[in-house]
């Protein structure tokens, strides 16, 4: 497909500055077609996801053997009921229970600095290429990326400021009204727009790291920015479908391993969703800058 | 909001002809009692000042002639950071600092008519005028009666111990000058204004007139027996006979449910917004008073009064008085959380209704009489109106008993707490005082009711709590209904121990060795509280056995066949065990820890990952 060309929009009102490029139009017919290719690219890239799955796992599972050894050797394999719980919880510095968030941290350090060649790759399998290609933009394109993230997440905080900004009004303003139900329900409405933010912040985040693989870093802001558009509404159902399939499963009352089969499970159709979002972005940003791999 | 006022003026009055005569006593002694109260309070809410007079007269109930008065001017804990009261509470309550100052001027002190102020001393405790003794210049007789009549202006601190304001929410308690308690030897139980400790005085009959501005809704102790428009002022007159104290709680925006039980009538006053919070607080009160009544005695009032206070007044939240209580809570019903919730605060408070409020014990000397009792028929409610699994938390995920909560409570970290027959002044801390008081008291009484029986339990209090009607017990009365419920033994060898020296009933697998033969367990014992328990056996075809351990300090021996796993106490019967982590040993089912831990950091670490 060609590359799609700004089109003016006359009689509308506009918050763009003047400096900031015009967006190319977008074509409604096209971004279904994105929606419904995603999921083939998805599934094309199985291989690859199913590798993310296993290196997120491989992260979590140190953490988590901490401490459900730590746990086990206090309380034996039942620590959750409710006969010792709460004395696992009152005895929990003394048991060791810090080492298991120690090592909670650490892994959790080392997710973040391995997230964006991981998912630089992961991207790109997404966009067909084979695995040598993977790897190796992967690593040539992670200072970029780098400078993609950081840029965003001082965008994000400068407007994540400004956006609560509602909420703690409302908050000074209802703090001495006595029907607190109302505070509390003008406090929460006044948290939409920061999570929001929040939520488009992440998007936009997904849509230039995917730009940056071809893109300078400016362009890749850019052209993510206009992406989100047309994608914004795939990222919030995904998002929400991965909180689902999280931590509201981890108190499921089921035998240990139909428990660990139906976890794990959920865990990979979260990171199937991801993929599935991913490689919607991917074909977005590429639209933008005509860039969809040939054979699609 | 504002053609809410009138109609709920209208709506007041309706219920109050609706309901009946409050003055109704459902089951008052039938002699007046000894002592009478008349107390005019006027509130400037602008200046959050109540100007008022008390008239009293007292009758000498004891053997002696007296002569001393001792009075109470509570107000005056709040005069300055150098008082009992701001010194042993650190300036801070239940997690509520001190945010300014209060204080009771009295301006007249008459006894029969003679003034007396000029002879008072105020000052019994260095820096603290929370105590005021009155010399007579005439001996008053047994039985012989005074007139004492007092003016006073008193200025209420901003809400945090329990009486004050906050914003337009005003809690008028102890703001007047109120005898202490006399008693039978003549001696006037008075103290002052304790960081931890309550209250305690005679039953009285009491009638209190409050004055607020027009349109303001106030709930009180006793019946409203007037209520009228005198200019710009609303003016009502409650009365109530055998209480031990009044208050009052005024704001302009509370709002009003209304419910019976029985032949209680309930007023419910809440801030806007708490509607579905106060349907609950309702709720917990009729089956508290369902089941209070008749564990302990029926409801002797005919009305209770029911405060929701506002947030930001946290400082009078959980506080009770004469029929009438401030509850706690969020604004939303939350059933499904007992302890933290609505359920816990409501029916503790009801619960004070019976002890303290009916049984009148002195809070300062001997608060587990009041708050530990109070704490485990609490308890006892909730687990009649949840279950014993879940009368903490009762969500699908997790459910936790509210007496394993209490027992955490009690056990805290590795400093145990003071036993729970100390005097107010003598713990270490606040914290020490509720680990001990409230939640180490319960406790014990729940692992009596779990070995011998709960019903048993109930009987020996409900004995407690009647033969105590509108008494004032003291510790070896509660003994002595137990030990003729249970026997000699039982304060001898169980609740003294427990209570007053702290001593626990702790149970360790020592030694678990399987084998071809059998498994060699030994099982130890430590306090000396005899606590009855059993070893449960868990053999590899599934059959379960239950070996008596009772009393025994050591069991030690082979057990046949192919035994997988034992456990002391497995019905968490024994709540003075310092920890139940080593009350086992063997296979145990597996809960998924391993499954559950590795889901919960993979879904933890996708925030962060690819």
């Amino acid at each position: 497909m060609s590359a799609t060309d700004p089109s003016p929009s006359s009689g509308t009102l506009s918050l763009r500055p003047s400096f900031w490029p015009r967006p190319p139009a977008s074509d409604p017919e096209m971004e279904k077609s994105y929606r419904r290719s995603a999921w083939k690219d998805a599934w094309d890239a199985r291989a690859a996801t199913f590798v993310v799955h296993l290196i997120t796992l491989a992260l979590a599972a140190w953490p988590a053997a901490v401490w459900r050894s730590t746990m086990a050797a206090a309380a034996g394999p039942a620590p959750l009921e409710q006969d010792v719980l709460l004395d696992i919880v009152r005895e929990g510095e003394s048991l060791g229970l810090g080492g298991a968030l120690l090592a909670f941290v650490f892994a959790s350090v080392l997710a973040m600095l391995l997230s964006v060649p991981v998912q630089l790759a992961w991207i790109a399998a997404l966009a067909g290429r084979d695995r040598r290609q993977c790897l190796e933009l992967a690593l040539r394109r992670w200072p970029r990326a780098i400078a993609v993230t950081l840029l965003i997440g001082v965008i994000a905080a400068l407007v994540l400021a400004l956006a609560c900004l509602p909420a703690y009004f409302l908050h000074t303003s209802y703090t001495g009204e006595p029907n607190a139900r109302t505070h509390d329900l003008l406090v929460l409405a006044g948290l939409v727009v920061p999570l929001l933010v929040v939520m488009t912040a992440c998007a936009w985040l997904d849509l230039a790291r995917a730009a940056c693989i071809r893109q300078s870093v400016g362009e890749s802001l850019k052209r993510g920015w206009w992406a989100l558009k047309g994608s914004s509404g795939t990222y919030t159902w995904v998002t929400v479908a991965r909180v689902g399939l999280g931590l509201p499963l981890l108190m499921l009352p089921l035998p240990p391993i139909a428990l660990l089969i139906v976890l794990q499970s959920s865990a990979l159709l979260a990171t199937f969703l991801r993929s599935r979002w991913l490689a919607e972005a991917w074909r977005h940003v590429a639209a933008r800058v005509s860039e969809i791999p040939s054979d699609s | 909001m504002l053609p809410r006022r009138p109609l709920s003026r209208f709506a007041a009055a309706l219920a109050l002809a609706l309901l009946g005569p409050a003055t109704a006593a459902a089951d008052l002694p039938d002699d007046a009692p000894p002592h009478h109260y008349e107390v005019i309070a006027t509130l400037d809410p602008e200046a959050h000042t109540i100007v008022g007079s008390v008239t009293i007269r007292f009758t000498n109930t004891s053997r002696v002639p007296l002569t001393e008065l001792r009075f109470h001017l509570y107000m005056n804990a709040f005069e300055s950071e150098e008082t009992v009261f701001m010194k042993e509470s650190r300036s801070s309550l239940r997690g509520v600092r001190a945010r300014g100052e209060g204080s009771i001027e009295l301006e007249t002190l008459r006894v029969e008519g003679v003034d007396r102020l000029g002879r008072a001393d105020d000052e019994l405790v260095e820096n603290d005028h929370t105590q005021l003794s009155v010399p007579l210049t005439t001996a008053v007789e047994p039985g012989a009666q005074i007139a004492i009549d007092a003016t006073f202006t008193t200025h209420l601190p901003p809400l945090f111990a329990r009486a004050g304001y906050s914003r337009d929410f005003h809690v008028g308690a102890q703001f007047f000058p109120k005898l202490a308690k006399l008693e039978d030897d003549g001696t006037w139980a008075s103290f002052p204004y304790h960081g931890n400790g309550e209250f305690y005085s005679d039953f009285a009959r009491y009638e209190l007139v409050v004055d607020v501005p027009e349109g303001w809704v106030v709930g009180a102790t006793g019946a409203r027996t007037s209520d009228r428009s005198e200019g710009s002022r609303r003016v009502m007159r409650f009365e109530q006979a055998w209480v031990h104290d009044t208050v009052f709680v005024a704001a302009p925006w509370l709002e009003e449910l209304l419910g019976r039980e029985g032949d209680v009538a309930i007023r419910v006053l809440h801030p806007p917004g708490y509607g579905s919070a106060a349907e609950r607080h309702l709720e917990v009160t009729r089956a508290g008073l369902r089941h209070f009544g008749e564990v302990l005695g029926e409801y002797p009032y005919a009305q209770l009064t029911v405060i929701v206070p506002p947030r930001g007044a946290e400082g009078g939240a959980g506080m009770e008085y004469p029929t009438l209580f401030l509850t706690a809570g969020p604004w939303l019903a939350m059933p499904r959380l007992p302890f933290i919730a609505q359920d816990e605060v409501t029916a503790h408070e009801l619960g004070h209704q019976w002890f303290q409020g009916i049984v009148a014990t002195n809070e300062v000397a001997h608060p587990m009489l009041d708050e530990g009792l109070t704490e485990w028929i609490t308890g006892d409610l909730l687990h009649e109106l949840h279950g014993r699994d879940r009368s903490g938390v009762d969500l699908p995920f997790l459910r936790l008993d509210g007496f394993a909560i209490r027992r955490a409570w009690s056990l805290g970290d590795d400093e145990p707490a003071s036993p729970p027959a100390t005097a107010v002044g003598d713990f270490r801390s606040s914290m020490d005082y509720g680990r001990s008081v409230y939640a180490r008291t319960s406790t014990v009484l729940e692992t009596v009711a779990r070995s011998w029986g709960r019903e048993k339990l109930r009987r020996t209090l409900g004995d407690y709590a009647r033969r105590h009607r509108f008494g004032h017990p003291e510790p070896a009365d509660l003994y002595a209904s137990f030990d003729r419920s249970y026997g000699p033994w039982m304060s001898a060898r169980v609740l003294r121990p427990a209570l007053e020296d702290g001593e626990l009933a702790a149970f360790r697998v020592m030694r678990f060795e399987p084998g071809d033969e059998g498994a060699r367990v030994t099982v130890q014992r430590a306090g000396s509280l005899p606590i009855p328990t059993q070893l449960r056996v868990v053999r590899g075809d599934g059959s379960v056995e239950w070996i008596p351990l009772s009393g025994r300090p050591r069991f030690d021996g082979t057990i046949e066949g192919d035994v997988r796993s034992v456990r002391v106490d497995a019905a968490r019967n024994a709540l003075l065990d310092r920890s139940r982590l080593d009350d086992g040993a063997g296979d145990r089912p597996s809960t998924g820890l391993l499954a559950r831990a590795l889901h919960f950091a993979q879904s933890l670490l996708g925030v962060f990952g690819p």
